[in-house]
Formats: C-alpha cells, structure tokens, sequence
C-alpha cells in the first residue's frame, strides 16, 4: 500500500459542550465536516489557524487544538490512524459512524 | 497579595524573610526551615517546601504561633500530610496558612487537614473558595477541623436512647 | 449489600450538586480547561477520541437489579443504548456530553451510586473478589473490608492529589480472582489459627510501563489496625513518591527503589503514630457494615442440579454449566457467570436492552443481585440450581448464554484507539477476530483454561502482563503492531508475561495466536492447561513455532 503524502494540516478539536470532533472551517467556525476544514502548509499559514484555534479555546468553545496532516488528494481524509477513527467514528461501531 | 482565613476573610499577609534578612519581631513573619533550625532567637513562623523534613526542626514547630507550607503546583498533594503532621505530631496550634498555586476546589481540604488560612493571588477566586469550605455537610474521615466525622455521627446517633 | 444511611445519601447528594455548580463554571469561561480537568477527572469524567466518556464506579463491583435498570436508562438517555464494563469492576459510556453530565450524576445519587474516584490521582474504586460472599472457602466477604476502605478513601482530604493513581483490591480467599498483587495495595483476608480475621498486605503491585508483581509487606495484620496502616502507607506514598516522572510515580517504584524492608520499616514507623490517631473504625462501625453483607436467607432441602436432564445437554446447557456455572457454598445454589463476551463480540459491552433483561432475572432469579468481574463478565451469586435450565434458556434469547467463560474467546480487552485517547493501537477488533477464529464451541473446551489480554497501550487497562497470552498494541511509524507475552497470571500464582518475540502485524497476530494454541496441544500432557504448559515447556517451543523461517 503506498503512503499518502501530506503537505497540508488541518486543525482539529474537541467541542466543549459535547465533546464532538470538530475542525476549524474556512469561514473560521468549527465544523463536524473535514471536508469544510481549513487547511495550511506547515509555515505561518498553519500557524495563523493555530493561533485562531487557540482563540476559540480561550472563549470555550473547544478544547485541546491540535494540527492534524490531511491526504494531499483527498483533503477529507486524515494521514494518521487515530485521525481516520476520530473523524469516521469507532471502527468496530459502523452502525455509529458519523460518515 | 491578599490573605484569607478558613471562612474566606480577608487577613493581613504575613511578610516572608530571605535568609539573613534581620527580623523584625513587630511584624508576623515566615523564615525558611533551614533558617529556623540555624536561630538561636524566637521566631514567630516558618515558611515549609513541601518536601520539608519536619523531624529536623525537632521541638521548635510547638513554639511557633504561625506557619506556611507551599505548594509547588496544585497537583501537589504534600502540603496535607504536612499539615496534618504539624498539627498532630509536632504540636503545631497556631495559624497554618498554604502558599503557592492551589485552587479554590482544594478550600475544604486544606481546612481539613488542619490549615486555618490562605495567601492568594490577586484575581483567586475567593467565593469559590468559600463555597467549597462549607459545601460538604459530612465527611467520612476523622477530622481536624470542627465538624463531626459521619462515622463519629453515627456512634452517637446508636448511643442515643 | 450496603444501602446508604441519611449520611451517605447528603454526601452523595452534595457531591452531584458540586459538580453541576463546577460544569456551569466551566461552561461559563469561570474555570479553563486546565482548571476543570483535574475536577472533571475527580468524577470520573474524560475526554476521549469522540466525546466525554463518564467512568461510574461499581464499588467491588456489587449491583442490584435497580441500579443495573438505571445504567440502561442512562445508557438510553444520555448515551447511545450501551455501556461497557471495564477490569476494574466499573461501567464507561462513551457518548456523554459535558452540558448533561451533572444529570446523570444526578441520577445515579438516586439509585446510590456515583462516580467519585473513577479517575484522577487518587485511591480509585477498590474492587473485590466477583465470588464474594457466595464462593467456598472464603475467610471473609472481602467486600466488607471494601465498603469500609471506599468510606474511608472518599474525597480523603489528604490522599486527593497522589502521586499517581492508586488501586486496592479485596479478596478472601485463596484462590485469587481479584488480582491483588497486581495492585498498589493487595490485600488478603485469612483467619488467623485463633480463629480472628488477619490481613496480608501486598504492596507495589502493577501493569503499565514497569509491571511488578507486589511482595508481602506485612502479614497478619489484625482488622482492627486496617485503616491507620493504610494511611500509614498512604502517608509515605503521598511525601515521598515520585512527582517528577508520571512513569516512575506509582508506589511501586517507590517501593522497587527503597527495597520492601525500608519501605515497610517506613510505614511501620509511621503507623505507630496513625494507630492513635483515630484513624481505625470503631467495632461498633464494622459491624454495621458487615450487617450488609449477611447475604439472603437462603432456601434449605433445595434439589441438586439438574444437569443430568437429556434434552436439555443436547442444546448446550451442559456446556454453558461446565464454563458458567460454579459451586456455591450454600447447598443447592450456584453462582451464575454470564459471559459479555459472544463470538465475534466487543468484550465487556451490553446493550441497554440486555443489562434490563439481566437485571429483570437478577430480580427473579439471584436476589435482585450482579456482580461485576474485572474480566469484564456479570455474575448472578444467589441462583437456585433448579432455577438453572430456565435461566440458561432465557440468558440465551439475549444472546448472554455464550458458554465460553474462563475460555480462548473470554477475552479481556480494554477500548483501545477505536475509543480511548490514550492508546496506540485498537484491541477490540484483534480481541473479535481471535474469538471468531475459535468460534467452535468445542474446540474451545477442548482447549481448555486460556486466558487472553489484550491492552492498547502501555497503561494496561487490559492486563496484558496478567494473561497466559498477553497482547499489546503498539504504533510502529503509523501502522498498528502486537507484542505478544505468554505466562502471565493474575491469580495467587501472580506472574508477568514473558515477551515472546517481535511483534505482529495487525494482519498476522491472529494467526500468531493460532500457531501459540495448535504448540499448545501439540506438545500439551493428557489435562494440561496452558498456562501450565508454557511453564514447563518455555518459550523456546512457541518462538520456534512462530519464527520458523518457510
């Protein structure tokens, strides 16, 4: 199986009220969609969204901001495992899957 | 940096002496262990690090009428049990305040094991404080403070006709 | 069991309405997520991959029927229709938000229940022999030393910021099915030969990063001086443990590091001052306590099993009476094991519908009784043998009456990566695999005694050290890989699995575990058990096996 490259990250979060996963969207709020999530080369773009994410954090919307690589194709989908499961849902669970 | 005592009163600050800074005997002040055990003079308190060994400064803690133990974070959980051995193993009776970074949600257990007051930072939020002292009406264990342990409640309520 | 008095129920009362005032204060900005974590945590509450998950204690893992009924209504109106019953005897939902936490605290205080000290580094929900009170042999109900050392370690205003996390478990009886010195404290009951009830203490036990098989600190402790040596321990745990490494801080590195003569020389010293301290239970308070634990009033000139009824061995019952059903020490009872763990199934999770439908035959059948395992099993401890076919039939329709426990596919497996955001690996999906791989019924008789452990982590919520075949997922540059260990046991024969080898793709340690078993019964004498079997034969047999080059 070839590796996904990855240039691009995305940031995801946890939402405080309910704990969803969430991703901070183009239009600056945070969405349970990746495929709205804002995305940056690592580089003062990445880290303009951080500082937008750590924000949010600081007005209790989410918590634990963390920059995660997305798939250079498919921006929808995440490199790492536990980001596949986080976004998808438990795998042993496909009757709770969130997509 | 204000002081509050175990009902969530404002009290004056105690001053805290480097070591080798000259005592004034006027104004309630904290010098470091090692300082206490190095005196031949009275002092009125002693400022411990929570890893303090009290057995060094031996019989001086029953003479003291005021005493500080800090914590280094809040998760640091030694400053109980040396309130707890100051007040029933080294005769400490006097005014036991806790320095450093704990929290407000940590107030009833402070009092609980034996500390009377509390130097905060300015922003500390002293309703919370207050409140978590008196939220518990009972608790399970012997107590240091006041209030009755459930178990000591409940050997009374079966003495009772 | 122990029903709360007016005392217990305030406290209870006033710890849910605490946590409500602390969610609204976070909810509210009051209090940062740096803040609140710590007191979240204190009621059981973390934030895991998808959402909240809230850990509810099941002290010593004892239910009634009531309480089961209110963890399936929970389980329905907070969650999505399931729990999962963890090893340390309690009960996790997975899909819980923030904002409805302080209700379901709520309304678990109704049903006397709570979720004080499910997490955090503090003296966690001490657990207990699953057989207690019911099993043969036994010194005493160790959950009467439980209930008072869970009153006693309740919001301790010393011992609520530990170094590090602290579990005590209860058995006494010989036969270890608590895992005790796998604990930070193990202790056992014994009748002395004056006939009084004595404790050994086991202390530094434990799995994680550095597992140790806890020594003997003090024997023959009397019951009276219990509780003023634990804060003894407790005390030199809480000033000397360490604090600047999360890895090195459990009390088992502490006791590893002074060597166990000065660490008990230590605690002695130390207990010769908390004995006068007030700290021990009145006589007066134990037996109040242990008026709990009388048990039923059983039912005398009860018929023996009916076993031995044709029709019924036919269709499995006699299977499911080999694996599930064990001896009572009342004449005419059993004690009733039922197994969480179906072919192909997530070990330890059941359905709203179910824990009502066992907690609807608890009521009819077991005295409105469960127990919790720490191998993630219910048990029924009051069940009349002549009750036993009709249970089984209707355990079956819930597809609970799988007659596998104690069996290859009874397999003990924490979250992993599909829930927990700790772990590095799933172990739920290898632990489904293994299980149907040896879907066979008979086959698995036929194997025999086999425990197996899976953790996602190096936590080791899943015992991995404990089992005969212990698995741990590990992440290798982004892949998913398992280590292997075999030899381990938690029972009274203690021991830490022995790493097998390299580790296992995802796809290959399935067959890896096959190749372990088929070893097993190559080389196995006439009625021996695995773990038997690996002590005698080594790993050289199973390493040859499974790093034969083709």
């Amino acid at each position: 199986m070839a590796k996904a490259s990855s240039s691009r990250q995305a940031i995801t979060a946890n939402r405080l009220r309910d704990g969803a996963v969430v991703y901070l969207a183009v239009d600056g709020n945070w969405s349970e969609n990746l495929a709205q999530a804002a995305t940056a080369p690592d580089g003062d773009a990445l880290k303009k969204l951080f500082d937008r994410a750590a924000q949010s954090a600081r007005q209790n919307l989410i918590v634990d901001p963390v920059a995660i690589a997305v798939d250079d194709v498919d921006q929808t989908a995440p490199v790492s495992f536990r980001e596949k499961i986080r976004l998808r849902g438990p795998s042993v669970r496909p009757d709770l899957a969130r997509i | 940096m204000p002081a509050l005592d175990h009902t969530g009163a404002r009290v004056t600050s105690w001053h805290v002496a480097a070591d080798g800074e000259p005592i004034n005997p006027s104004t309630p002040t904290l010098v470091s262990l090692a300082h206490l055990i190095g005196m031949n003079k009275a002092v009125a308190g002693v400022l411990l690090e929570s890893d303090a060994d009290l057995d060094q400064a031996g019989a001086r803690l029953a003479n003291l009428t005021i005493a500080g133990v800090k914590f280094t974070t809040f998760k640091d959980g030694r400053p109980f049990s040396i309130a707890r051995l100051l007040r029933t193993r080294h005769g400490f009776t006097g005014d036991l305040r806790a320095y450093g970074p704990f929290i407000p949600d940590q107030g009833a257990f402070l009092v609980r094991c034996g500390f009377s007051s509390f130097e905060v930072v300015d922003g500390f939020d002293e309703a919370a404080l207050r409140k978590n002292i008196a939220h518990f009406s009972y608790n399970y264990q012997h107590p240091l403070s006041v209030t009755a342990s459930i178990v000591a409640l409940r050997q009374a309520n079966a003495a009772r006709p | 069991m122990y029903a709360y008095d007016t005392y217990d129920q305030t406290f209870v009362d006033q710890r849910a309405a605490e946590f409500r005032t602390q969610v609204a204060r976070r909810l509210s900005g009051e209090l940062t997520e740096e803040q609140f974590r710590p007191l979240r945590l204190l009621n059981g509450l973390y934030l895991q991959l998808h959402a909240y998950m809230l850990r509810v204690a099941i002290p010593y893992g004892t239910l009634s029927s009531r309480q089961l009924q209110a963890l399936a209504d929970i389980a329905d109106k907070y969650d999505r229709g399931y729990g999962h019953f963890t090893t340390r005897q309690n009960i996790q939902f997975n899909w819980i938000k923030l904002e409805e936490a302080p209700d379901i605290l709520a309304d678990l205080a109704v049903v006397e229940m709570h979720a004080i000290q499910t997490s955090g580094n503090v003296i966690r929900n001490v657990t207990a022999d699953h057989f207690a009170g019911v099993i043969l042999g036994e010194a005493d109900d160790p959950r009467i030393t439980c209930e008072i050392i869970r009153q006693w370690s309740t919001l301790h205003p010393e011992f609520s910021f530990l170094p590090r996390k602290f579990k005590i478990a209860v058995t006494g009886s010989l036969v270890d099915r608590a895992a005790i010195r796998f604990h930070d404290i193990g202790i056992r009951i014994r009748k002395a030969a004056d006939a009084s009830l004595v404790h050994d203490i086991y202390i530094g036990g434990g799995m994680g990063r550095t597992p140790f098989v806890a020594p003997l600190v003090k024997a023959n402790l009397s019951k009276a001086g219990l509780l003023s040596y634990l804060e003894a321990v407790l005390r030199v745990y809480n000033r000397y443990g360490r604090r600047d490494n999360i890895y090195k801080a459990r009390i088992k590195i502490l006791v590893d590091a002074l060597g166990v003569d000065e660490f008990a020389r230590q605690v002695e010293a130390e207990w010769m001052h908390t004995k006068l301290e007030g700290a021990d239970l009145p006589e007066a308070e134990e037996q109040r306590i242990r008026a709990f634990f009388a048990g039923p009033a059983y039912e005398t000139g009860l018929p023996a099993t009916p076993i031995e009824t044709p029709d019924l061995r036919e269709t499995g019952f006699a299977d499911w009476c080999k694996t599930s059903v064990f001896p009572h020490r009342v004449p005419g009872y059993a004690v009733v094991t039922i197994s969480l763990k179906p072919i192909g199934g997530i070990p330890g999770d059941a359905t709203s519908q179910q824990m009502r439908a066992i907690a609807d035959l608890a009521e009819a059948y077991s005295r409105h009784e469960i127990r919790v395992t720490h191998e993630q099993n219910l048990v029924l401890p009051y069940v009349r043998q002549i009750d036993l076919p009709v249970l089984w039939r209707k355990l079956a329709c819930e597809k609970l009456a799988t007659a596998n426990v104690g069996l290859v596919s009874d397999i003990i497996a924490c979250p992993g990566l599909d829930y927990c955001s700790l772990a590095n690996a799933r172990s739920i999906p290898i632990a489904q695999r293994i299980s149907e791989r040896f879907a066979e019924l008979q086959q698995q008789h036929d194997i025999g005694p086999l425990k197996i452990k899976i953790s996602g982590c190096i936590n080791a919520c899943g015992h991995h050290h404990a089992g005969h075949i212990g698995i741990l997922g590990v992440d290798r540059k982004g892949e998913e890989f398992y280590q292997i260990m075999l030899g381990g046991t938690g029972d009274e024969t203690a021991a830490i699995g022995e790493l097998v080898g390299p580790g296992f793709s995802s796809n290959t340690v399935v067959d890896a575990v096959e190749t372990i078993v088929k070893t097993f019964l190559d080389l196995r004498q006439p009625g021996e058990v695995f773990l038997n079997a690996v002590r005698r034969l080594g790993l050289a047999p199973f390493k040859e096996r499974l790093y034969a080059r083709s």
